[in-house]
């Protein structure tokens, strides 16, 4: 009992422990704040890695591609989208009122072998389907249906809408069915969702003068959002959930309008800052900035009014064609036909057709900055042209014989994933489009009819379920997906790739990139740990000293019955006492520190004008605050060893002290 | 067998059925683990789990050593070490899973490794029903003492074949000039140090064959101290200080229980030292005299048969010095304490029944 009592005593009434308590503390909260900002930073940078391409990723190695991905991507999902050009065959009423569709397309050996797995199918086969249907360029509906495929390889596709009449197109031969995806299978129960992405590289053109070589990515846009969690960085479309090549121009107005006010704010504050803190070149930058958004809020307002001004035409122009023939007008009629496609081909002009339309990394040189404030400015903007240069290089072509391809896009968005070396570089534009610039689409050889090569793209991103989507399951889930490429590339050959395929995870794919990050914080963890040794030697310290001032108490202890090994007790539950208490001070520190690092990061910078988290060089607009407890557990059972070890010689020295001559010490 | 060992065998018996559970939890948590493919994590927690009895068996045969000091120390400290290093390198490999299971683990070992320390803390020293001791056996006896120090190259021989003998209630003065040897023989009588040759013997039993937990007890329970400079443990209150001893006596278990009879001891032997008024107070706080009868009560807290007073006097004025040897003389005839006090000043060692005087390291 006097061990325990006399540890909380000295514990209460030596004052000289204060200060190995404070020690600890303060290394507790150190090494809490250094790992806590590591390991948040290092788990930011794997959420946005791991929301550049899904859990896992089939990639090419070579620029040949993988062809047949979308009959891979069905055994995977269990969906196979169907690319074929299907016409209206049928339209008619039921009695529930809902408009019954028949669409036919001719079938490819490509499409038998994905629905039957046979290019020759014997007999009819049907399967459950869904499609996007689109009258002319507008959406209409999302439709389900049935697909059946005849042994002459012809597709006709049988879908239901309920629609009101006044929306079904006057032409109807205008209604086709796209994005077409046919269920033939169960696929693998982990994969959730799974799409096709061209890499390419290219020149990107911005105005007259600005060229800059940039990574062209080509998705499918609804697919991908599936994958990757590219939706949550987009500027115009984030957070909407259908964020396509296509969004309204109302929206990008809105944001647009919404990015003048953020750059006014923004300049109206630098503006207020006294003479000599006012930073001159930010100001210029500003004010210059603000035109571009201006501008793209008056071709949004200018394309909305041609729009409505459409609208109205074509609604007099179909009401003039609906009255009887000896009342019509003809010369109106031309007037308002001319009219017409006057202003469609303007339209077009400004804001091009939804297969050129680019999405641009946010970050690419040149084209946006950041306020120390963390304000992101564009000065290049939605609704603006850029031009795209490629190289197609698949199908083994050598360089001498291949001439770029060059086409203009309209910008319709900007995306920023959070990692700066992807956002920096690239731009991403819808898939069959770059398909086609990349010369990667169907190609049959002209010499030798019937040979045909298959479509092609880089790289398949798989997101897998959440219970797999990490640690042993993931790579469990990889090994699986590695056999069934196996499996189809021995079927395929090389239709299905020409040159080795690499099936990894994530993080593998990442590891050159988020390696060194974990290296870092390995080292910076281990040199705070060495840092923090001193708070042991610190205790070691203070100990003998204690030790020392209390041999004769030490001696008394030992004369009223007190052990040697009670003794040594005493002063290593001292020890340990004393940690504890500091290893709570300072965890309480340390969370406190953490929790409210933003503000105190911007208390100093207010205080001292610098900045030690600096926004225009880090990807994250806020310092991580967020404290693992697992973190401090250890920290904790560390410091308590910390404070044993330290205590440890002092008190081996207490216990091994003669009585006799510890009673006589002066 | 006698209570205390009984107490003991269901201490241990509690002890084992605790440590099963824990283990067990141990082993059921490493298991889900395997289960649930967590193998690597899974084996680190079967190691953490499987290092328990280990650690308890060295707890155990520290014990079993009679617990002999410093190897009881060792090993105690050694699993403590071991499991925090343990719980160290452990942790990180549960990083990223629930919490609870690295706690449950984690301090499952740590109790594991703990238990024996745990249990031998909470029981206190070991206690032993004093052998009968015939009645004109001497209390304490010393034979042909020999005692020298190193002092630098040289040696000084201090107590040269001291023989003396103590009989039960005497009150003995031991005078003698300083540096003669006196506190050295009062050291050896109390068995805080230990004679190079010759034997000292107390209620019959030499102190050569005791293990030093055994020497530990018989300070405690059978020897009071009283020192020259009082040495007062100035972390503690008069009371604290007085109740020290009584501490030392039990775990903190048998504290629980016994507790409030050492607080009524204590107070009763202040007040009857004339503290009543002093009990809250630090020594710093209090005079010579004062300290000097605080330093007697903590002597006296245990009924120690044996009261060894060094030079208690000598640094306190004539008229405490005078009250000090009062209460002596009041306690060795009203309850038959036994006293043996060194002194260098005759005056004070008339007081005694019997005088012997110690000269050039031999009794005269």
């Amino acid at each position: 009992m006097y061990k325990l009592f006399l540890c909380l005593r000295y514990l209460r009434r030596r004052y000289l422990a204060i200060i190995a308590m404070l020690a600890v503390a303060l290394c507790v909260a150190m090494v809490l704040i250094v790992v806590s900002v590591m390991d948040g930073f290092l788990r930011k940078v794997e959420t946005s890695a791991k929301g550049l391409f899904g859990e896992i990723v089939v990639d090419a190695s070579s620029l040949s591609g993988i062809g047949r991905y979308d009959q891979f991507i069905a055994t995977l999902t269990g969906e196979y989208r169907l690319s074929a050009k299907f016409e209206l065959a049928d339209l008619s009423r039921t009695d529930q009122g809902a408009w019954r569709m028949t669409f036919r397309a001719k079938g490819s050996y490509a499409h038998a072998e994905a629905l039957v797995g046979t290019p020759q199918p014997k007999r009819e086969a049907s399967f459950p389907a869904r499609a996007t249907l689109y009258a002319g360029r507008h959406r209409l509906a999302d439709v389900r249906g049935e697909l059946t495929i005849r042994p002459n390889r012809q597709l006709s596709l049988l879908c239901q809408a309920k629609l009101a009449p006044e929306r079904l197109p006057k032409d109807t031969a205008s209604l086709r069915p796209e994005v077409v995806y046919v269920r033939v299978g169960e696929g693998m129960a982990e994969v959730q969702a799974a799409t096709p992405v061209i890499y390419s590289y290219g020149l990107l053109r911005v105005g007259q003068t600005y060229t800059t070589t940039v990574q062209v990515c080509g998705i499918r846009l609804p697919e991908r959002l599936a994958v990757t969690d590219m939706e949550s960085g987009l500027f115009v479309q984030a957070g909407r959930g259908d964020a396509s090549f296509e969004p309204p121009l109302e929206l990008i107005r809105r944001r647009m309008e919404e990015h003048l006010q953020a750059i006014r704010t923004a300049l109206r504050r630098e503006q207020a800052r006294p003479a000599g803190r006012r930073d001159e070149d930010l100001i210029e930058r500003l004010q210059r900035s603000q035109m571009r958004p201006a501008w793209s809020v008056r071709v949004a307002d200018g394309c909305i009014q041609l729009r409505k001004r459409l609208e109205e035409l074509t609604g007099e122009l179909s009401a003039e064609k609906t009255k009887p023939p000896q009342r019509r007008d003809k010369q109106r009629i031309e007037a308002l036909t001319k009219e017409c496609t006057r202003l469609r081909d303007e339209l077009d002009r400004i804001l091009r057709p939804p297969d050129s339309r680019v999405i641009l990394g946010l970050g690419i040189a040149g084209l946006s900055f950041r306020t120390p404030a963390g304000e992101t400015v564009r000065s290049v903007v939605p609704l603006q042209d850029v031009v795209l240069s490629l190289l197609p290089m698949a199908r083994g072509r050598l360089p001498t014989t291949v001439s770029p391809n060059t086409a203009t896009f309209t910008i319709v968005d900007d995306a920023s994933t959070g990692v700066y070396t992807f956002d920096s570089k690239t731009v991403y534009v819808p898939f069959e489009r770059l398909q086609a610039l990349c010369e990667m689409d169907e190609w049959r050889d002209a010499d030798k009819p019937g040979v045909v090569d298959p479509a092609r793209c880089t790289q398949i991103q798989i997101k897998v379920k959440e219970p797999f989507a990490s640690g042993e399951a993931l790579r469990r889930v990889r090994a699986k997906v590695r056999r069934a490429w196996r499996d189809f590339e021995r079927a395929y050959g090389p239709q299905a790739a020409s040159a080795g395929v690499i099936v990894h995870t994530w993080r593998e794919k990442l590891s050159k990139f988020i390696g060194p990050i974990q290296k870092q914080r390995t080292l910076v963890t281990i040199m705070f740990g060495i840092i923090s040794l001193v708070s042991v030697l610190l205790i070691f310290a203070i100990f003998y000293m204690i030790v020392m001032q209390k041999v004769r108490d030490i001696g008394v202890i030992r004369a009223v019955g007190g052990s040697a090994a009670g003794v040594a007790q005493i002063f290593l539950g001292f020890g340990a006492a004393t940690a504890a208490v500091g290893c709570a001070l300072g965890l309480v520190a340390g969370c406190f520190f953490v929790r409210y690092i933003n503000p105190i990061e911007d208390a100093i910078a207010g205080l001292t004008g610098t900045r030690i988290w600096d926004r225009e060089v880090f990807l994250f607009e806020e310092i991580p605050n967020q404290v693992e407890p697992s973190v401090m557990v250890v920290i904790a059972a560390w410091a308590i060893v910390s404070g044993l070890v330290g205590a440890l010689i002092p008190a081996v020295r207490a216990a091994t002290m003669e009585p006799a001559e510890a009673v006589r010490y002066e | 067998m006698n209570d205390v060992d009984s107490i003991l065998l269901l201490m241990v018996g509690l002890l084992a059925i605790a440590f099963l559970i824990v283990w067990g939890l141990g082993i059921f948590v490493a298991v889900r683990l395997a289960r649930r493919q967590q193998r690597a994590v899974a084996r680190w927690a079967l190691a953490a789990v499987l290092a328990g009895p280990v650690l308890l068996g060295a707890g155990y045969l520290a014990y079993s050593l009679r617990r002999g000091v410093l190897r009881y120390l060792a090993a105690q400290l050694l699993a403590i070490l071991a499991v925090a290093a343990a719980a160290v390198f452990v942790l990180p490999a549960f990083m990223g899973r629930s919490l609870l299971i690295d706690l449950a683990v984690v301090l499952g070992s740590v109790a594991a490794a703990l238990l024996p320390t745990i249990a031998l803390g909470l029981l206190g020293p070991a206690s032993r029903r004093r052998p009968a001791q015939p009645a004109d056996r001497p209390l304490v006896e010393a034979v042909k003492v020999h005692k020298s120090y190193a002092l630098g190259r040289r040696s000084l021989h201090v107590l040269r074949g001291v023989s003396l003998s103590v009989k039960a209630g005497e009150f003995v003065a031991v005078l003698g000039a300083s540096g003669s040897g006196k506190s050295t023989l009062l050291h050896v009588l109390g068995l805080l140090d230990s004679p190079d040759r010759g034997k000292v013997i107390i209620e019959g039993i030499d102190s050569a064959a005791l293990a030093p937990a055994e020497r530990d007890r018989i300070r405690c329970r059978t020897i009071g101290f009283v020192f020259q400079l009082y040495h007062l443990q100035p972390e503690l209150t008069v009371l604290e200080n007085t109740m020290l001893p009584a501490m030392a006596a039990t775990g903190p278990l048998g504290w629980a229980r016994r507790s409030n009879e050492a607080l009524a001891r204590a107070v009763e032997l202040l007040e009857r030292l004339g503290l009543g008024d002093r009990l809250g107070h630090r020594p710093k706080e209090l005079s010579g005299g004062e300290q000097q009868r605080v330093a007697i009560a903590r002597a006296l807290m245990n009924r120690p048969r044996i009261l060894l007073a060094d030079e208690p006097t000598g640094n306190l004025d004539s008229r405490s010095g005078g009250q000090i040897l009062q209460l002596l003389k009041e306690l060795n005839r009203d309850s038959g304490q036994t006293i043996i006090m060194v002194t260098h000043d005759e005056s004070l060692a008339r007081a005694a029944d019997r005088i012997v005087h110690l000269r050039d390291g031999r009794l005269k």
